[in-house]
């Protein structure tokens, strides 16, 4: 579903990716985890078309995120970790919005956004300026916008931060039933434990650089992903 | 710390004026040179022909040994045109900036945050005045001669004007902040609001213009009339022109006395209008709102509801388009105005026509809408960039905005002009037509403009359609070229070729440059839109 080949992007003389290549199948929920600065938001801003890159081959269901980058972003969502929204709309019109840009059919449309709505308690709030939202209102929308055309990769970056435990336990849900209908996702966090339990496969970066890369019983063993991250961390220091 | 708080205002307000190209990308030196050609040529521009009316001023009022009135004069205008700079940046920058949150977090006192914001905004005024004021000094120093005393009283009274000028805006900057803490409906309210001060403004000027002129009519000696209508900036003249400390304090009791007051009824409650939330009030849903549109409608919508949002969008990109359809509506009942209008200018019959259409035309290419459009996207610009749109269909929905908001006045402005001066069917077409032209290419090129000086990293919108280089370059330029195209015709072209002709050319003009453009965004605007994110980096 999406296959990076020798990834590499440079900001000036710093190489924030250097020759990174991981493939995430249909099916799996992948975890992206690294230190701060490890590379992991550019890794995944150049995957949704957000950054150019300086080398390498990223392909979303076959296609070439640089020669098809409109079919690459039909069958994608992404989520960043700090979802800036149009404040100017009110949370209705920018699914609205949303749905007008994917071309979803008013009836289903209308059902997909209540229905998520519902789910993540923000139907009564569809109607006010997304100003007046908290962080985690703002981000409930946002999961809900990313949700609502039924993406094949759900792309997501620290997607937890400012969830509460129930809207934090749905969109859980909501990655794995994308992924037993044949998507995939592919996410950063710095929650080990949540990667623990989510994760089919997971990849540790450090300084742009794969350090390992498996299932979650090949990279961990009997350890803990924290530990195993911390030996990897102090190996590398 | 009120250093650093100011430091840090500075950059914001100024970098992108002297921002060449997007961040993350270096910018070639031929790049830079020729930036810097055209910020000199802009300069040299501006100075010269302010420079020319000057010394005009200065060969009059030296024969009629007026010399004090010569500073005067300089400073009514630059206090007219610091007040058009600033007016509407105060309630940004002083209340809705949006760093205002982390600063309140920190152990700043509000007061120092509400100084290092005065400090800002009174060195951009002082930049805006230095438009007027430094040509009038260098041309004062070439043909007049001076003193030590006089430059120091020049350079104290030039430090003093700004004050004068941020009583006003500041005072309408508070009042727009109390309006947007009460009411739902706010930015309309803020609009009607600041037109209606705009409009009181300029017709107490008139009237102290009339007055002035009704008194000098009446025999007045000119000291007296314009020591009695205009009491500042006649002991501005007096202090430079005659070094008299008395007046330099009176005109420093004018600008500090009302300044401090204004200030302390802000600080009186800067604190309880900066922790107010914000946002507006909230709303239940009750069902509805979901219609279906198109990809580019979608698009289009949203950059109308992102103008309409914003007040000080709406006010610095498209004013002109009020006072064009204000001034047509005006004439309309008053055509008395247009008759002694054409007489004084003693205009040839078949140019008036020329003339209309060409003013029209540049009305809507002083609309700065689309020189914005880009940088406003600021952190929200992941959300296009990550949907499938192309960066041509989204900068073609920019375009298409600028040129609907363009539509209306025009249309009408049109209309009323052509009933006004029974216009053939020809130059009723193009009244309409030209203008709309020129609304399609000034929003494209400002869009050009725009992605070649992006802003997308902004604390306040004001930095962006008002301070950035963008929308300064669209404002200079359009209204350079059509006037431009103007007076080449009248001066030059017009016993060669027919107004009509001209004005088929123009069109034809304006829409083989539109396409280039489109082609141009064609072949790179997915690009630059990718290195754009760069610049957020």
């Amino acid at each position: 579903m999406l296959r990076i080949e020798h990834l590499s992007k440079s900001f000036g003389n710093k190489k924030a990716v250097d020759d990174l290549s991981l493939h995430i199948k249909p099916g799996e929920i992948y975890g992206f985890i690294g230190h701060n600065g490890a590379g992991k938001t550019t890794t995944i801003k150049a995957c949704c078309g957000i950054l150019r890159f300086d080398e390498g081959q990223i392909q979303i269901d076959g296609l070439d995120v640089r020669q098809h980058p409109i079919e690459a972003k039909k069958r994608t969502a992404y989520l960043p970790d700090n979802p800036d929204l149009y404040e100017f709309l009110s949370g209705i019109k920018y699914l609205n919005f949303i749905a007008d840009i994917f071309g979803l059919p008013k009836a289903y449309r209308e059902a997909r956004m209540l229905s998520l709505s519902d789910e993540f308690e923000l139907t009564q709030d569809l109607a006010s300026p997304i100003s007046t939202y908290s962080h985690g209102m703002k981000q409930k929308l946002a999961v809900i916008a990313t949700l609502m055309h039924d993406p094949k990769l759900l792309v997501m970056d620290e997607p937890f931060t400012g969830l509460d435990p129930k809207a934090a336990f749905l969109l859980k849900q909501k990655m794995r039933a994308i992924c037993d209908a044949g998507g995939a996702v592919f996410f950063s966090t710095h929650v080990l434990d949540v990667a623990e339990k989510l994760c089919d496969k997971v990849a540790i970066i450090r300084y742009g650089k794969l350090v390992v890369e498996g299932t979650m019983e090949e990279v961990k063993g009997q350890e803990s992903l924290e530990e195993v991250f911390l030996e990897l961390e102090g190996q590398h220091a | 710390m009120l250093k650093a708080l100011i430091a840090v205002q500075l950059r914001a307000s100024f970098s992108m004026l002297f921002q060449i190209g997007a961040r993350g990308k270096k910018s070639t030196p031929v790049k830079k040179i020729l930036v810097g050609l055209l910020v000199g040529y802009i300069v040299g521009v501006l100075g010269v022909s302010t420079g020319f009316f000057f010394k005009t001023m200065l060969d009059a009022f030296t024969a009629a040994q007026l010399h004090w009135l010569y500073f005067a004069i300089a400073g009514i205008t630059a206090f007219v045109l610091g007040f058009i700079g600033s007016v509407y940046m105060a309630q940004s920058a002083l209340f809705a900036a949006k760093d205002n949150e982390t600063l309140l977090s920190m152990p700043i006192p509000s007061h120092l945050i509400l100084l290092s914001r005065t400090c800002t905004l009174y060195l951009l005024t002082l930049l805006f005045q230095a438009v007027i004021l430094v040509p009038a000094l260098v041309v004062w120093l070439i043909y007049q001669p001076f003193s030590l005393g006089m430059l120091v009283m020049f350079v104290l009274c030039a430090l003093l004007l700004p004050f004068l000028v941020l009583v006003l805006s500041f005072l309408l900057g508070w009042l727009l902040a109390q309006i947007s803490q009460r009411v739902r409906f706010k930015n309309l309210l803020i609009i009607l609001f600041s037109l209606a001060f705009m409009a009181a403004y300029f017709i107490l000027y008139s009237r102290l213009m009339s007055e002035l002129a009704n008194l000098l009519q009446r025999g007045s000696e000119i000291t007296a009339a314009v020591r009695r209508v205009f009491v500042p900036a006649y002991h501005m003249g007096i202090a430079i022109t005659q070094q008299s400390v008395i007046s330099l304090l009176v005109f420093a009791a004018f600008c500090l006395i009302p300044f401090g007051l204004v200030m302390l009824v802000i600080a009186s409650n800067y604190n309880k209008v900066l922790t107010t939330v914000r946002g507006g009030p909230k709303v239940l849903y009750k069902g509805g709102g979901i219609r279906q549109g198109s990809l580019m409608g979608a698009l289009t919508k949203k950059e109308l509801r992102r103008f309409f949002s914003s007040p000080i969008y709406m006010l610095n990109s498209a004013i002109t388009l009020v006072m064009m359809l204000g001034g047509a509506i005006y004439l309309l009942f008053n055509s008395k105005v247009i008759t002694d209008l054409t007489t004084q200018m003693a205009m040839p019959s078949q140019l008036i026509g020329l003339v209309i259409v060409l003013a029209i035309a540049l009305m809507s290419a002083s609309v700065t809408m689309s020189s914005s459009a880009i940088s406003l996207e600021g952190k929200q610009f992941w959300i296009i960039q990550t949907l499938p749109v192309s960066a041509l269909q989204s900068l073609l929905a920019k375009a298409a905005a600028h040129v609907i908001i363009c539509f209306p006045p025009i249309a009408i402005t049109g209309i009323i002009m052509g009933l006004l001066f029974q216009f053939n069917a020809f130059y009723c077409v193009m009244s309409i037509l030209l203008p709309l032209c020129t609304a399609l290419f000034f929003a494209l090129f400002g869009l050009l403009i725009n992605l070649h000086f992006p802003k997308m990293s902004w604390q306040s919108e004001t930095e962006v359609v008002k301070q950035s280089m963008s929308a300064f370059l669209a404002m200079f330029l359009g209204m350079t070229l059509m006037a431009g195209l103007g007076i080449l015709y009248i001066a030059k072209l017009a016993e060669y070729i027919k107004p009509e002709a001209y004005l088929m050319m123009i069109t034809g003009f304006f829409l083989i440059l539109s396409g280039l453009i489109y082609l141009y965004f064609r072949a790179k605007a997915e690009g630059m839109y990718l290195r754009l994110s760069e610049a957020k980096k």
